[in-house]
């Protein structure tokens, strides 16, 4: 990495965590802030699944209930710290994961779409029709935030928005880094290899059924940990904030931002919190300019905003069009 | 309970009519243009909405309400076709999120445009009733079964007895070969389209009577449209009609044995152990395993 | 791993059915030691199905492969792999996105899962120059130098085709299988490609079985040649007997 990009990712960094100390900032921006930093997280776990190993996966939402539901059902009722529930949470969605993973993956392109839909669909139908256990469509409320914790001398105490906040906003980074370390570990490389030829990845001696395994649990794990951000943040889960829409949500996040790059969930998910509450339009215009953004990109920019950037600086480097010394 | 059993037969059948309406759109674009249509639903409420729209606001005739909305309907997918869809061919993904694009923009676009609240869409069939000996049947369900059946024939006989029909056929089959023998694939593509919209169209202002028109009344049919297609193995327009009927009868069975709550789920749990026991679904023969 | 000095593939009485369609009938061979071997025969003759059976794709019915007498049946491709088989396609696979040098680089990777979630944390794939060394040695041998460092992508199907070789013989495997490497190529450049093959199992040792459709360019290429047809060996030996073999001659003719 070059060293204006560590300079200017720490400025980043500082930048986001004096956020709280702005001036006059109303707890509405750190609200905001909050909620784009709650939905980044699972964003990156979809990352890694769709945008570096090529599993489209349509049921990612339900993975973050299951993570929403444990961290909550283990604070409310089984009286657990947010501390011991967050790491059970991503164990019970990466568990999930793993075992929907086993079973679905052999299937292809098409029908893998289905079958994780279906799978989103079922969770959410539990959610929903599970009342003794989920509390049913009103949702399990009472949901604490993480308790206080002594950090040098100073408590810090998450209940207040600032220092929940800096917590998400951590929990962010540290799934970006994750992320960046699993990208460009030699898993990572097998991931690419099999997002690109399977078959050939295979014949190279990748073990291609254990890795989509593999890298759908732990996209489903760390979904979990969003879903545990989630529910403490909101105070309550409920089905709906895990439903098949939800679900399409995260797939936006990730494709918007750009599959398959490291800042793309963030970039996404801060466009989808962020830039509808800014312009201040009704949720369901926002979901209509989402939509059609989406069908855009599609079209005209398959590879996201972090691809465009990353197009853009490319060019300015000079290393605009590759070509191939005679005929390509 | 042998009352209970054939009143929910019926019931099913009903239901599965629905389903067949979006299971067949679905699988004639599968078939065809080997696209999946996750923005079917959308479309389907669209067609509800559509249908509404000219009922209440224009002529106040069922029937023709339906026509005007399989216009409108034909019109709106052929945009679609030509803007997403064809320039998007041969990518697989980037047509399924594209799809999920368009669940976004029409559902929400109807929230503004309608209101998030549900309508009343109030036609005399649905207030109706006749006795069939001890059976009692809303008029609605009858109308709804007969028309699904009327479409499947109508659909059967065009693609078997027309020329343009054998066309659609042969591309679904195998679109190099069609391109060899000279058949208009673009064309192709376009109609079926339009068939697809229509039924669509027709589905959604059948429902919509029957209960309310809200955004999102469109989610459950797609869902249960694909199980139905997965159930009749992907691929065949008989299987798309038996497994779309199949889908609702088990599911209007399904709520003498467990709780209501749970009817959606089955549909859901039937789409995974298709999926996962018999890919090739209930009828298909397992086709060579790909290379 | 062994070593590539020393290796045999054997295949015993391998049979497989499609359907009620008998593909392959008690097939049995063996190929005694290091060298180039060729494997042909008419439309239908089942080498293709054999070929997938050796290397992982179909399960046979009955019989058994074995490498260096050990049996390799039934194991996928990614754990023949491990016991040192690689193998190119017809149809011509490489990872586009990579660049030349990273596909030739990817060969040498560490596979395991578990092992690979394990250095998650700990170490980044990147390469030792011995490595680099070597593949960019590769690449020149093949023509490649100056596309080393650009994405596989941009070269035409002739060099994919030699780039995937490479890519193939990079992780150094004691059997390559070569998958009909003379299809999709000009026929000028069909001899380059057989020099190319012929220099580097000079270089890199080891067993090269080809399946191959054109016999001119088999006949030039490999010393030893099983020929079959309708779904068993119908003669072996090497290539002058071969063309010398008034069932070969029938069995192309009819």
């Amino acid at each position: 990495m070059r060293a204006f990009e560590i300079i200017g990712g720490l400025l980043a960094l500082a930048g986001l965590w004096a956020l709280p100390q702005w001036g006059e900032l109303s707890p509405y921006v750190l609200h905001i802030a909050t909620l784009s930093a709650i939905y980044a997280i699972p964003a990156i776990g979809l990352n890694l699944m769709l945008g570096y190993g090529g599993l489209v996966s349509l049921g990612h939402a339900g993975f973050v209930g299951i993570g929403g539901y444990a961290a909550g059902l283990l604070m409310v009722d089984a009286g657990w710290t947010f501390w011991a529930a967050l790491p059970a949470a991503m164990l019970a969605s990466g568990a999930a994961g793993a075992l929907v993973g086993a079973l679905c993956l052999r299937l292809r392109t098409h029908f893998f779409m289905i079958v994780t839909l279906a799978f989103g669909l079922i969770l959410h139908a539990v959610m929903n029709n599970w009342e003794e256990l989920t509390r049913g469509p009103v949702g399990l409320a009472g949901i604490p935030r993480p308790e206080a914790i002594a950090l040098f001398g100073a408590e810090i105490a998450f209940r207040r928005l600032p220092d929940f906040y800096r917590l998400t906003m951590a929990a962010a980074m540290a799934a970006l880094a994750v992320q960046a370390l699993i990208v460009r570990s030699d898993f990572g490389r097998m991931l690419a290899a099999i997002r690109q030829d399977e078959v050939l990845a295979s014949a190279r001696g990748v073990p291609v059924m254990a890795m989509k395994v593999a890298v759908f649990a732990i996209g489903s794990a760390i979904a979990g940990a969003g879903g545990a951000f989630k529910v403490s943040f909101l105070r309550v889960a409920a089905p709906a904030s895990f439903d098949m829409l939800e679900s399409i949500n995260i797939v936006l996040i990730v494709i918007v931002g750009g599959a398959g790059h490291l800042l793309g969930p963030v970039l996404g998910a801060g466009l989808f919190v962020a830039v509808p509450e800014a312009l201040r339009v009704a949720s369901a215009w926002r979901l209509v300019v989402f939509g059609l953004v989406l069908v855009l990109l599609m079209r005209f920019a398959p590879q996201g905003l972090a691809g465009l950037a990353a197009d853009a600086v490319r060019r300015l480097r000079g290393k605009g069009a590759l070509r191939a010394p005679g005929h390509a | 309970m042998l009352l209970a059993v054939a009143e929910q037969v019926l019931n099913g059948l009903m239901l599965g009519s629905i389903y067949v309406f979006v299971a067949l759109g679905m699988m004639l674009i599968y078939g065809v243009m080997h696209v999946l249509n996750f923005a079917h639903g959308a479309l389907f409420m669209l067609g509800g909405y559509c249908a509404h729209l000219v009922f209440t606001q224009a002529i106040g005739n069922y029937a023709l309400a339906i026509l005007a909305a399989i216009v409108m309907l034909i019109a709106v997918g052929a945009v679609i076709e030509r803007t997403v869809f064809a320039p998007l061919r041969d990518n697989l993904r980037n047509q399924v999120i594209a799809s999920l694009g368009l669940v976004l923009f029409i559902e929400n676009l109807v929230v503004v445009l309608w209101g998030p609240n549900a309508l009343q869409f109030r036609i005399e069939t649905t207030q109706a009733v006749v006795s069939l000996g001890v059976l009692r049947f809303r008029v609605q369900h009858l109308l709804i079964i007969g028309v699904c059946a009327l479409c499947v024939t109508a659909l059967f006989l065009f693609l078997q007895r027309t020329r343009f029909g054998t066309a659609i056929r042969a591309v679904a089959q195998n679109p190099r070969a069609a391109l060899v023998v000279g058949i208009d694939v673009v064309r192709v593509h376009r109609v079926t389209f339009a068939i697809s919209m229509a039924l669509a169209a027709i589905g959604g202002a059948l429902l919509g009577p029957l209960f309310l028109l809200f955004p999102q009344m469109g989610d459950l049919p797609l869902v249960k449209g694909l199980a139905g297609i997965l159930l009749g193995g992907m691929g065949s327009i008989g299987g798309a009609v038996v497994g779309g009927l199949l889908i609702g009868v088990i599911e209007a069975v399904s709520t003498l044995v467990i709780a209501t709550d749970y009817r959606d789920a089955v549909t859901f749990t039937a789409i995974v152990l298709v999926l996962l026991l018999r890919p090739q679904g209930l009828f298909g023969v397992r086709t060579r395993e790909e290379a | 791993m062994s070593d590539a000095a020393a290796i045999s593939l054997a295949v015993a009485g391998v049979s497989k059915s499609f359907g009620g369609v008998r593909a392959l009938a008690d097939v049995s061979f063996a190929l005694p030691g290091p060298g180039l071997y060729g494997l042909i025969g008419p439309n239908g003759a089942g080498k293709t199905t054999l070929f997938d059976v050796i290397a992982g794709r179909q399960i046979a019915d009955a019989g058994r492969v074995l490498l260096d007498g050990r049996p390799v049946q039934g194991l996928r491709p990614h754990e023949l792999a491990a016991v040192g088989l690689a193998r190119t396609f017809q149809e011509c696979r490489i990872f586009p996105e990579w660049t030349c040098l990273e596909n030739l680089l990817f060969s040498l990777r560490p596979k395991g899962l578990a092992g690979a979630l394990g250095r998650i944390v700990t170490r980044r794939a990147t390469a030792a120059a011995e490595a680099i060394r070597d593949a960019r040695r590769l690449l020149a041998l093949a023509t490649l130098d100056a596309y080393a460092d650009m994405p596989a992508s941009v070269l035409s199907f002739g060099q994919r085709r030699l780039l995937e070789i490479v890519a193939a013989l990079m992780g150094r495997p004691r059997l390559l299988l070569l998958d009909e490497p003379a299809a999709g190529i000009n026929p000028g450049l069909l001899g380059v490609l057989a020099d190319l093959i012929r220099m580097l199992h000079a270089e890199r040792g080891g067993l090269f079985l080809i399946v191959e459709h054109n016999m001119e360019f088999i006949m030039g290429l490999a010393r030893h040649i099983v020929v079959m047809h309708q779904g068993a060996v119908l003669e072996e030996g090497p290539p002058a007997a071969i063309q010398a073999s008034a069932r070969v001659i029938e069995a192309y003719l009819g």
